[in-house]
């Protein structure tokens, strides 16, 4: 069926998998979707990168922001330094909640994208049956 | 004396980072060789301050000979920008070309960012005083809004990494309006291509950067803090101490390895700016902070090997000042700039996954100084040859002054260029747009005219050479005062073969693709022939994406894209069974048919086809006569799929393997003469759900697609030039012939 043309290809082999996709075929379900290039796009992405930015955003800060450029906290990086020192006592409880938050929050993710995940699997099903009366008809 | 601006949002000696040291470099480099050379940016103090602030006074001073005109920065969103900013850095690494991102996101980005109407407004008004003017880097608003303004002579060093900004659609934009491109490596170069197709290749010069070699060895600093470098055994990590950087990565491989080798005496040491520190001498992290140049000599002299984590570099001046000490470096695999040149020098190693950095480290660790320096040696010989001032700054000039014009005189002669059609994927208009390209290059005044249109009063005296059977056309060329040429195809002549017979003898040169061809017009009185092979300009995917099907082809779903006519031995009935066969396969599946419709019956069975097995939405079609909607199914395709039983067209096979989309089609005597090795090709397609197995094989195997790639990658070289040498192919081609002036 195939061309020997590609010396890097073996054409046993892959005429023995194309038999196996066929086999596969009606026999089990395996939930698929096109991944060629190894990545897809994801409907939760959005809010996974909100959360990474929520995440930055709590860490401690340790070095004076370049806009804060105010006389005298510029010039001095020891005031800098004890300015930076009293937020971070300030805010840590405010951190911790910041932090639960977000892992919460990603819990709540995982939980979603599972939910997501048989849903599609669910959709593909009825793809298949689709299909599966479409070829009958091909066949016809 | 050239007269050069040099355009870039932030500059300065205060500036430390990369592309923002390039844009320093590059201009007082210039100055030093004798050019005129103006700095056009903003008041703006730094990407690290607010990009909304006039820190400098806007107007012109002089800086080291270079002329700096500051423009005032327009008001901004700051946290619009920021929202879509944190968005797109968010994204994972390894993005597909074809990814539609949100538009919201894409207009914030673009409208929030720094942007200065003022400079808009002196680039529109006196960007013709400039011979060229340069852009860097790629993101930012001076870039994205100014360059389109002064296109004709505009280049893009775009310092391009991959990232999602790079694929904004105003970013592509940007790519495809500039006059050319200029890039720190090959990596980068192969990147861009990869993103934006292959129209790029013809503008685009590898000019590389260059490092000033560090100063003698006596200089170097003997502390850096509490930490004496001579004193110790480390990796080094230099740049942004950022997650951006994929610090994180470094350091969790690094307490990898130590938790693998208790005993190890090797230590992580980090250097360069960034707001987070990662300090953690007890357990062998050393972060330095921001050091001085001559600290970071010393650094990167007496370190193991640098390491350089990230996936976002266009050339990493790092690597190459660790070359330039004869030290060994480590990057990532993923990052195709960096890796490529680790690839050629032989320089140091790769890595990806957490365990292959600790494993590196570990190697590193118990590496024999002989062997590291032998390697860091084999990275000096590369950097000696592609990062040094005298070769970087000659490859400016090859590509500013050379590269898009042959250096001949205008308007060697006038060719006017008669079409059958705007169709992408037939071979005639194909070899008229690479005639235009080529011919251009050559010096030649070229004219394509719309299918049927009349050469104009003005174009009487110039060469009329013929692409097209239409009766017409042939007609209008027989006689003509500025003489014919004739592009000869048998098989599409052969409804006007008895007027072609009467202008092979009268034409001045007829244009053949093979020795058979040329005995067949010989014998028809041809009195100038010249074989012209299978060799097509890229030119024409020099374009844009159409928005709309980018946003909708770029959905996820596999798309499976056919090229060429909708004509019974075209076989697209078959492919319409096999793509049902592949989504009964579980494969979210979409065929995308770039067809001229050429038979109307045909086009109505196919039609009703569709509907029958209501596989409407499945199936979409494309104009091949619109470059960008067919640039855009090609940027988009999973597979080039072909069920095709007809000879012709060749040209969308070299187009698919230009774009570099897998090819998987019927195989046919003259199919396997044009792929060779390359391709996936089928003898028997009776069994259509065999054939969609393939193809799901052929979608979702990445090693078979890597292999068919591969061979793809080296095959198409065979059917295209450079500008360059094609110029010199018409030159050939023409040589013999007294094209008129027109």
């Amino acid at each position: 069926m195939l061309e020997h043309n590609n010396p890097s290809i073996d054409v046993d082999d892959l005429m023995a998998r194309i038999q196996q996709e066929v086999a596969k075929r009606g026999v089990g379900y395996e939930p698929m979707t096109f991944n060629g290039d190894g990545w897809q796009p994801h409907p939760l992405a959005s809010v996974e990168a909100l959360l990474n930015t929520a995440q930055a955003k709590a860490e401690v800060r340790t070095k004076w922001s370049g806009q804060l450029r105010i006389f005298p906290l510029d010039r001095s990086t020891k005031l800098q330094r004890l300015v930076l020192g009293a937020l971070a006592y300030l805010f840590k409880d405010q951190r911790h909640v910041n932090f639960s938050l977000i892992a919460a929050m990603r819990e709540s993710l995982a939980v979603n994208r599972g939910l997501l995940q048989r849903l599609v699997a669910l959709e593909n099903e009825v793809q298949r049956l689709q299909s599966d009366l479409r070829e009958v008809e091909l066949r016809k | 004396m050239h007269r050069i601006a040099v355009v870039t949002p932030w500059y300065g000696r205060h500036l430390t980072g990369g592309a923002e040291r390039q844009a320093r470099q590059l201009a007082e480099g210039f100055v030093a060789r004798g050019d005129s050379v103006d700095v056009v940016t903003t008041t703006a103090r730094s990407p690290a301050d607010d990009w909304a602030v006039n820190h400098f006074a806007a107007g012109e001073t002089l800086e080291a000979g270079v002329t700096v005109r500051r423009f005032r920065v327009d008001r901004r969103d700051r946290d619009a920008f920021d929202r879509a900013n944190a968005y797109f850095v968010s994204q994972p690494a390894g993005l597909r070309r074809g990814l539609a991102l949100p538009a919201d996101h894409v207009a914030a980005f673009v409208d929030h960012n720094i942007n200065s109407r003022e400079m808009l407004t002196f680039l529109a008004t006196h960007g013709s005083d400039y011979e060229a003017i340069v852009f860097l880097p790629y993101p930012y608003g001076p870039t994205l809004r100014g360059l389109p303004l002064v296109r004709e002579r505009a280049w893009l060093q775009p310092c391009l990494h991959h990232e999602a900004y790079a694929l904004l659609p105003q970013v592509a934009e940007t790519f495809h309006a500039a006059r050319g491109l200029l890039f720190n490596s090959d990596g980068e170069c192969e990147l861009a291509l990869r993103l934006y197709g292959p129209g790029l290749r013809d503008k685009s010069f590898v000019v590389g950067e260059w490092i000033e070699a560090a100063a003698d060895s006596a200089a170097f600093a003997t502390r850096v803090g509490a930490f004496a470098p001579a004193q110790e055994r480390y990796v080094l990590y230099l740049g942004r101490r950022d997650e951006t950087k994929n610090v994180g990565l470094l350091i969790e491989s690094y307490r990898l390895y130590q938790r693998h080798d208790y005993a190890t005496t090797l230590k992580l040491v980090l250097a360069g700016p960034g707001s987070t520190s990662y300090h953690d001498p007890a357990h062998g992290i050393y972060d330095l902070g921001q050091v001085s140049d001559v600290q970071r000599d010393a650094l990167l002299a007496d370190a193991l090997a640098l390491f350089q984590p990230s996936y976002n570099e266009s050339f990493s001046r790092v690597v190459m000042e660790a070359w330039s000490m004869a030290r060994p470096v480590a990057v990532n695999a993923q990052c195709i700039s960096t890796s490529l040149a680790v690839g050629r020098s032989r320089g140091g190693w790769t890595a990806t996954t957490k365990g292959e950095w600790a494993e590196l480290m570990g190697f590193i660790d118990r590496a024999d100084a002989a062997f590291l320096a032998e390697t860091g040696e084999r990275g000096r010989v590369y950097y000696l040859m592609h990062a040094t001032r005298d070769g970087v700054l000659a490859r400016y000039d090859e590509a500013l002054w050379h590269g898009g014009d042959s250096g001949l005189a205008p308007q060697r002669g006038r060719l006017v260029l008669a079409v059958p059609s705007r169709d992408l994927n037939d071979e005639l208009y194909r070899r008229a747009l690479t005639l235009e390209a080529w011919a251009g290059q050559a010096g030649y005044g070229v004219r394509v005219l719309e299918p049927g249109e009349r050469p104009r009063d003005d174009e009487r005296g110039a060469l009329l050479v013929v692409h097209s059977p239409s009766v017409e056309e042939i007609e209008r060329a027989l006689g003509r005062s500025g003489g014919a040429a004739l592009a000869y195809d048998p098989a599409r002549y052969s409804e006007s073969a008895g007027l072609v017979a009467r202008l092979i003898p009268e034409a001045l040169l007829t244009l053949v693709r093979t020795p058979d061809e040329a005995a067949a017009v010989r014998r028809q009185g041809a009195s100038s022939i010249e074989i012209w092979p299978f060799q097509f300009s890229l030119a024409c995917w020099d374009v844009a994406s159409e928005p709309k099907l980018h946003a909708e082809l770029g959905d996820g779903k596999a798309n499976c894209l056919f090229a060429g006519p909708l004509v019974p031995v075209s076989c697209c009935e078959q492919l319409i069974s096999a793509l049902a066969f592949l989504v009964a396969l579980e494969v979210d599946a979409r065929l995308v048919l770039a067809v001229s419709f050429d038979d109307p019956e045909y086009a109505a069975a196919i039609a009703s086809l569709i509907e029958e097995h209501r596989l409407g939405e499945r199936i979409l079609f494309v104009d091949p006569g619109d470059p960008r909607a067919l640039a855009t199914a090609y940027r988009h395709a999973s597979i080039f799929w072909s069920m095709s039983e007809g000879v012709e067209p060749r040209v969308p096979f070299v187009d698919a393997m230009w774009h570099d989309v897998p090819v998987l089609a019927f195989s046919t005597p003259r199919l396997v003469r044009l792929l060779g090795p390359a391709g996936l090709l089928f003898r028997r397609k009776s069994d259509s759900l065999a054939l969609a197995a393939l193809a799901k094989l052929l979608l979702r195997d990445k090693v078979l697609r890597g292999k068919v790639r591969q061979a793809q990658e080296i095959r198409r070289n065979e059917f295209t030039l450079g500008l360059i040498e094609g110029g010199r192919l018409v030159e050939t081609l023409l040589g013999r012939v007294a094209v008129p002036a027109g």
